[in-house]
């Protein structure tokens, strides 16, 4: 097993390096310079001058696999360079932002999964009666409704109207409400209604009618042989809304001021700022790739069968 | 694993409880000494002599210059009290401010003076768009509160450049690191930065060893918002007390505030013009009957009125009227259709058999209108100028663009009409003159087929260095009247900073320099 993870995670390298050449060529095919960028948003007159004395200064004056292999050789010993725009370390900025995110993304992962589940399992349970009729309109609902209107709707009520919550900014545990149900409501209607179907599919196997023939007692065979089965679907799914989550969303922070990984990366990108595109774009492939191995393992433990055809007998 | 598994849970648990911090600063009446702004952006590291994600009204907040503009947007002593100019007008010598202290108790003298300027001029490729700091040659300090300055050659706008934001403000001795580096922000200024949480909030205090009038509030506290709805939203909920600043909110949020009874809203003098360049290099604009026509048949008034809520002046020159050297016997072209109409006519464009457009010598009246399509009210300028000189049969051809490709037609003088704005209070006239001469700029490009354009370079070359008073006045009045009656530009309105604040706010003032925010005088 320890084998398979080393090779796994070894494999990450080549994908990666593939990844940040791709990226850094697409880069220089976006129209816009960074120079020029960086120029407007200091409130300096972009003449000529100024704007080579920029180019000159951030190193794109460089021709480009010159700009690329210095990048890739300080990238090897973990320095993913300044960003144009604050000199500051990109590794440490995108860390800043990470942890905000991390919090935010999280919290609505976890309330998502709890909620769905639950609601999942009610649905299915009282087919066809009035929670789950409510639940299908919600899902329909929490679906379709755009996020950042669902986010101005909650503080309209809960912070203009009720003055329960604040608008916005990251403080105490308050703060983290709204943008945290903003986040899982949409979910939270897709996997409820994934593991509603799929509860509803696995209790009409056979090997279900066959252990209840067995007199195995209810609970049990809901427990062991449909929620676990039914819940694989669920799993994958899940994993890629983690890596969403995780790489920032942009909407929800602008619309709660969350100091996060999507707001910072869309002002990266409206100035061209390079460094901080390439880093970020390299460490959410690394974190999607990350959460996609996890998925993988966690899916090998519900499911034995998967497991023996990896060719290992635990996890 | 079942174990790994709900240890997991706790432990992610744990973290986002952990993870959360003390209470962000709340506005309102029970806070009487604290007032709440918000900034889309993060206030920045507060570097006085570096640009980029360093906030200007924020720096403006901790630094101060040695002279400022006031309210008519003249120069006034400020960290100087006075100053000498040599026969030469080459060497200035300026006389210090005695007990001005930063705010960590250290004194302002003439060494820390040099020192700023030392560092600021050490790093030539920073600073270099601003002519001032190619011209200083030498920096002295000639008694405790004397600091002198030398220049290559005579330069009139020397004292304008010192009033600017950055870089020429002055930063505590203890702040500079051997690698001029700079450390923590500590200036003379009126406010001192006490907390701050990185695109959350900055927190400043009043500057208790301030030397001038020091801020009625005790505490100021600028709270990140990037979004313009999600400001209204905590504006309306009183989590902040003001908007303040230019282009923060929507026009129509505007619109809405404004109609509340509970809050008050003002705008600044004109900082800046928006002024269509007219391209006299081109097609139908090469005309000057036709340029003059273009500026009678637009109905600024009416934009502002309908368009913008009446959040902007209306433009009748190029610059504002209390622009230093703004002659003040200009001619406006007042919105007058019929004129227009007939102007037209003279230029040979004609209505033929009933066609909506015009038409000369078989050719149909169109012009192209280059602007950024990103920006909204360059967007609904043109998209109203469209639907308005249709009926004097002009049709216009929008072409709204991304922000490079506009810079790119900038250069090129590929347009008919450019959108075009001056370059704010600080700079006008002489800088936005002196670009006038570089062919990179649409101002170069649309008066390039006027037949006199290189005497008017001339012209703007020689009063820049000029260095007797009446002549430059004299000079400047020359090349604004030229431009003027060429009716190169088209003048629309222009753009200041607006405040909307909860009505339990007084003493809101404004400053004719952007950025410049004077918040010391509000109180509750």
């Amino acid at each position: 097993m320890a084998a398979l993870i080393a090779r796994r995670i070894l494999m990450l390298f080549p994908s990666l390096l593939f990844l940040s050449m791709f990226i850094f060529l697409l880069m220089q095919l976006i129209p816009g310079d960074p120079a020029q960028a960086y120029l407007r948003l200091s409130q300096i007159p972009p003449t000529d001058e100024a704007i080579t004395a920029v180019r000159e200064e951030l190193g794109l004056d460089l021709p480009l696999y010159e700009q690329y292999w210095n990048w890739l050789i300080s990238a090897l010993q973990l320095d993913f360079g300044r960003s144009f725009l604050t000199g500051e370390r990109v590794l440490e900025e995108v860390l800043y932002y990470f942890l905000a995110t991390l919090q935010l993304s999280l919290t609505a992962f976890l309330l998502t999964i709890v909620i769905s589940v639950v609601i999942g399992i009610f649905a299915a349970r009282y087919q066809k009666r009035s929670f789950d009729t409510f639940s299908r309109l919600f899902s329909v609902g929490g679906s379709a409704i755009p996020t950042f209107w669902l986010g101005f709707l909650l503080v309209y009520f809960f912070s203009y109207q009720l003055g329960w919550l604040p608008s916005g900014g990251r403080g105490d545990w308050s703060s983290l409400v709204l943008p945290v149900l903003t986040l899982s409501i949409p979910y939270i209607a897709l996997f409820s209604r994934l593991l509603r179907t799929s509860l509803l599919e696995v209790s009409k196997a056979y090997y279900v009618t066959y252990s209840r023939a067995r007199g195995l007692r209810e609970p049990s065979i809901f427990r062991k042989h449909i929620l676990r089965h039914a819940l694989l679907p669920l799993l994958t799914v899940s994993g890629v809304a983690l890596g969403y989550l995780l790489a920032g969303t942009v909407i929800v922070e602008s619309v709660f001021s969350w100091p996060g990984m999507g707001r910072y990366m869309v002002t990266a990108i409206t100035n061209r700022d390079y460094p901080v595109i390439q880093f970020y774009i390299v460490f959410m492939a690394f974190i999607f790739l990350v959460v996609n191995m996890m998925v993988d393992w966690l899916q090998a433990w519900v499911d034995p069968r998967l497991r023996r055809r990896e060719g290992s007998r635990h996890v | 694993m079942k174990n790994l598994v709900s240890f997991i849970f706790v432990i992610t648990a744990l973290m986002i409880l952990t993870g959360c911090q003390q209470q962000l600063s709340e506005a309102g009446s029970n806070n009487k000494d604290r007032l709440v702004i918000s900034w889309p952006q993060d206030v920045g590291p507060l570097d006085p002599h570096s640009y980029g994600e360093n906030q200007m009204f924020a720096q403006n907040l901790v630094y101060e210059s040695l002279v400022k503009h006031d309210e008519k947007g003249e120069i006034q002593p400020h960290l100087a009290e006075s100053w000498e100019i040599s026969e030469d007008e080459r060497t200035y010598t300026f006389f210090l401010r005695e007990g001005v202290k930063f705010s960590d108790g250290s004194k302002f003298n003439a060494k820390n003076a040099k020192k700023n300027f030392d560092a600021v001029l050490a790093a030539p490729d920073d600073h270099a768009w601003l002519e001032l700091t190619n011209q200083i040659t030498q920096t002295e300090v000639i008694d405790p509160y004397t600091f002198e300055i030398t220049l290559e050659d005579t330069y009139y706008p020397l004292l304008e450049e010192l009033a600017l934001v950055r870089p020429f403000r002055f930063l505590g001795d203890a702040e500079f690191s051997e690698d001029r580096q700079f450390k923590d922000p500590v200036g003379t200024g009126p406010w001192v930065l006490q907390e701050y949480r990185k695109d959350e909030e900055a927190v400043f205090h009043r500057n208790e060893n301030y030397w001038g009038e020091k801020p009625e509030m005790e505490e100021l506290v600028v709270r990140v918002i990037p979004d313009g709805d999600a400001r209204v939203m905590a504006f309306e909920n009183e989590e902040i007390d003001m908007i303040y600043g230019d282009g923060l909110i929507s026009l129509d949020a505007f619109d809405h505030l404004q109609s509340n009874e509970n809050y008050e809203v003002g705008t600044s003098p004109p900082q800046a013009t928006r002024a269509l360049a007219l391209n006299s290099n081109r097609g139908a604009t090469e005309d000057h009957h036709f340029r003059q026509a273009l500026n009678h048949a637009f109905d600024a008034h009416s934009f502002i009125e309908d368009m913008l809520h009446q959040t902007e002046e209306h433009a009748l020159s190029l610059f504002p009227d209390d622009t230093p050297y703004q002659p003040d016997d200009l001619d406006p072209y007042e919105y007058d259709p019929s004129k227009a109409e007939s102007l037209l006519e003279e230029s040979g464009w004609e209505q033929v058999d009933n066609n909506d457009i015009r038409e000369k010598n078989g050719e149909p009246l169109q012009l192209t209108f280059v602007f950024d399509a990103n920006d909204k009210v360059q967007t609904i300028l043109a998209e109203y100028m469209q639907s308005e000189l249709r009926a004097l049969g002009i049709d216009i051809v929008l072409s709204g663009v991304d922000n490079q490709s506009f810079l790119e037609a900038q250069k090129s003088g590929d347009f008919d009409i450019i959108y075009n704005e001056t370059w704010g209070a600080q700079y006008d006239p002489h800088a936005m003159f002196s670009s006038m001469r570089v062919p990179s700029h649409a101002d170069y490009q649309a008066q390039l087929g006027l037949a006199d354009k290189d005497e008017l370079d001339e012209k703007i070359s020689q009063v820049l260095v000029e260095t007797d008073e009446q002549q430059r006045e004299k000079q400047y009045e020359d090349i604004i009247s030229t431009l003027h009656d060429e009716a190169i530009y088209l003048p629309v309105s222009s753009p200041s900073t607006i405040a909307v604040y909860h009505d339990d706010i007084e003493g809101v003032q404004y400053s004719p320099i952007p950025y410049e925010f004077s918040l010391e005088q509000v109180r509750r």
